[in-house]
């Protein structure tokens, strides 16, 4: 048996041990990743560096669901983020989601900006992989800059405030649309802009 | 009180000094351990990934055997071909159990930081795996999955990272501007296999511009030991081929390992002469600040070898209490370690490659043991020599 000053300090070292390995096991636990940060960063926000935040939907799944009006899938009850720093202040916040295509997963990556006294809202939106017949109008600047300055709070219904990129590509204009609003609304209920 | 009680509260004495020397121990035979049990499960994960595979031989155009081989293990693309009808060639040689063919094709796709594998396959694959398994009835997956040119099957991972879930649903593939439809999805196998899309294999030709070229014929024997024989007997009747025993191929991985290992043991030995040598000089000081202490020992009774014993004995705690610490550090953080090592070892498999192996645990008790009592010896001497006139006249 250690004596009790010792045990103190063992148990705090494999503490730390344990909660340094954390990270790389829930790293699993989202399916999307960011595939090129480094590119994506400067074409949103003109260059940066980012931190990686992990979170868990937890007792907001119930709210979260309610505003996207549906349920969240096993891989989206935890979601990374990723804010960017440039010149010593935060810019945004990136995130990514894999949504389920007509033809295949279609990955979303998001550019979130926070403004003092306003909510969050959509800075740009890319297509980082798709699957799909029509993915040169789901991927066009026509169809993505219409969710530029949209808000948790918005719609984002194709056929509402959203037009389908093609009439072929119904599906998967409502799929990158639903992306967009599970990550605008996760990232205003979990506070992610105060992370 | 007896000399383990007065040993332990020594130690107590000097909290951090006493908890710096643990933790290098600690850290020691932490990494002494990982090496250990990461070495035996290396090979053994490798040993199970190539037995699972359920092939004897591999056939592949001539070139770098190896090379070939870990392509088609890694997924890679071989960009030399055999025919068709070399693999029933191959199935009528006796001792040729199953031969089955297939065409590998990677789409590299850099801008999205990923590779999608297309594997060209027919029944005969299906007949050759014959552990896999479909996800959701557990059935066992046969050629009829591939009968309509427009099936894919698609492994377990390749169904999650595009979200397919059932059959039915339909796959573009942009790249050769085809649509294909799920006809079944495989249960997790823990190998390569999961990652790939599987295309019937006269589909695959087709679309690959690769009509009547196969990139491997994967061979089972009906007796694994007819491997050499049926081996010489491929070489003669296909000049252009390479043919792969298994066996060989683990025999070379497990060389590449083995010389990466040597030079990984030697930095382990550096780093455990240091810890012993942190514990001697550990010990060495205590015994200088206490020669006082010793002295009155001396005075009332203690003899030399009390002495001796005593200070023997907290070194002994020192590096056992560090060992200890060190083993489940070890085992705590193995996944972890594993996922860092993973990334520097050739060809490393598919599956754990770390468990708790108590013949590495008791290797890393005797090795610390023995550097407990060789960094103990000395300040235990010098201790033990000690005059007690002259000590407790120290300051």
């Amino acid at each position: 048996m250690l004596p009790k000053g010792y045990r103190r300090s063992y148990v705090a070292l494999l503490l730390a041990t344990v909660l340094a390995l954390v990270p790389l096991s829930t790293a699993l636990a989202s399916l999307c990743v960011w595939r090129n940060p480094d590119a994506d960063i400067k074409e949103f926000f003109g260059g940066g560096k980012y931190r990686t935040v992990l979170e868990r939907v937890g007792s907001k799944k119930t709210k979260i669901e309610k505003r996207i009006g549906q349920k969240l899938d096993s891989d989206e009850l935890q979601l990374k983020f990723w804010p960017v720093i440039k010149d010593g202040q935060r810019v945004g916040t990136v995130a990514s989601h894999l949504g389920k295509g007509d033809y295949g997963a279609i990955e979303v990556v998001v550019a979130i900006v926070d403004p003092p006294d306003a909510p969050a809202k959509i800075k740009a939106v890319k297509i980082q992989r798709d699957r799909e017949r029509y993915r040169s109008a789901l991927r066009s600047a026509t169809f993505l800059d219409q969710f530029k300055g949209k808000q948790a709070n918005s719609k984002l219904q194709v056929g509402e405030d959203i037009k389908e990129a093609h009439p072929g590509a119904v599906k998967g204009s409502k799929v990158v649309a639903l992306s967009v609003k599970k990550l605008l609304v996760a990232y205003e209920e979990l506070n992610i802009g105060t992370k | 009180m007896n000399l383990t009680n007065l040993a332990m509260k020594n130690l107590r004495r000097r909290p951090a000094r006493t908890l710096l020397t643990m933790t290098s121990v600690a850290v020691s035979v932490a990494v002494l351990f990982s090496l250990l049990t990461f070495n035996s499960g290396y090979q053994k994960a490798l040993r199970q990934q190539l037995q699972q595979m359920g092939v004897h031989l591999m056939v592949v155009p001539i070139g770098c055997p190896y090379e070939a081989a870990s392509l088609v293990l890694q997924g890679g693309e071989i960009e030399n071909y055999l025919e068709s009808d070399v693999a029933d060639r191959i199935a009528a040689l006796e001792g040729v159990a199953i031969a089955a063919p297939s065409l590998m094709h990677a789409v590299v796709k850099p801008d999205e930081g990923r590779t999608d594998i297309y594997l060209g396959i027919d029944g005969r694959t299906f007949e050759l795996k014959n552990w896999w398994r479909l996800e959701g009835s557990g059935a066992v997956p046969t050629g009829d999955l591939l009968a309509q040119p427009n099936a894919v099957v698609l492994g377990y991972d390749a169904a999650l990272i595009e979200k397919r879930e059932e059959i039915g649903e339909k796959l573009w593939v942009p790249e050769i501007e085809s649509e294909f439809t799920v006809s079944g999805i495989l249960e997790a196998t823990g190998s390569q296999d999961d990652g790939f899309f599987y295309l019937p294999l006269t589909t695959a030709q087709r679309k690959f511009n690769q009509v009547g070229k196969i990139t491997a014929v994967q061979v089972r024997l009906t007796d694994p030991s007819l491997a050499s024989g049926v081996a010489e007997g491929l070489e003669a009747m296909l000049p252009n081929a390479e043919i792969i025993r298994m066996e060989e191929l683990l025999g070379s991985m497990t060389a590449l390992m083995d010389s990466a290992r040597a030079l990984i043991f030697a930095i382990v030995a550096v780093a455990i002469t240091i810890s012993a040598l942190g514990v001697l000089n550990t010990m060495l000081m205590s015994v200088f600040e206490r020669t006082r202490e010793i002295g009155v020992l001396r005075a009332t009774g203690a003899g030399r070898l009390h002495i001796f014993s005593l200070i023997w004995s907290e070194t002994l705690g020192l590096t056992l209490v560090g060992g200890a610490a060190g083993l489940v550090l070890a085992v705590v953080g193995a996944r972890g370690v594993e996922a860092v090592i993973k990334r520097f070892v050739p060809m490393a498999p598919q599956g754990a490659m770390t468990s708790f192996d108590p013949r590495s645990a008791m290797i890393c008790i005797i090795a610390i043991l023995g550097v407990g009592l060789f960094a103990g010896i000395y300040p235990a001497l010098r201790a033990a020599s000690v005059r007690t006139i002259q000590a407790l006249r120290s300051e």
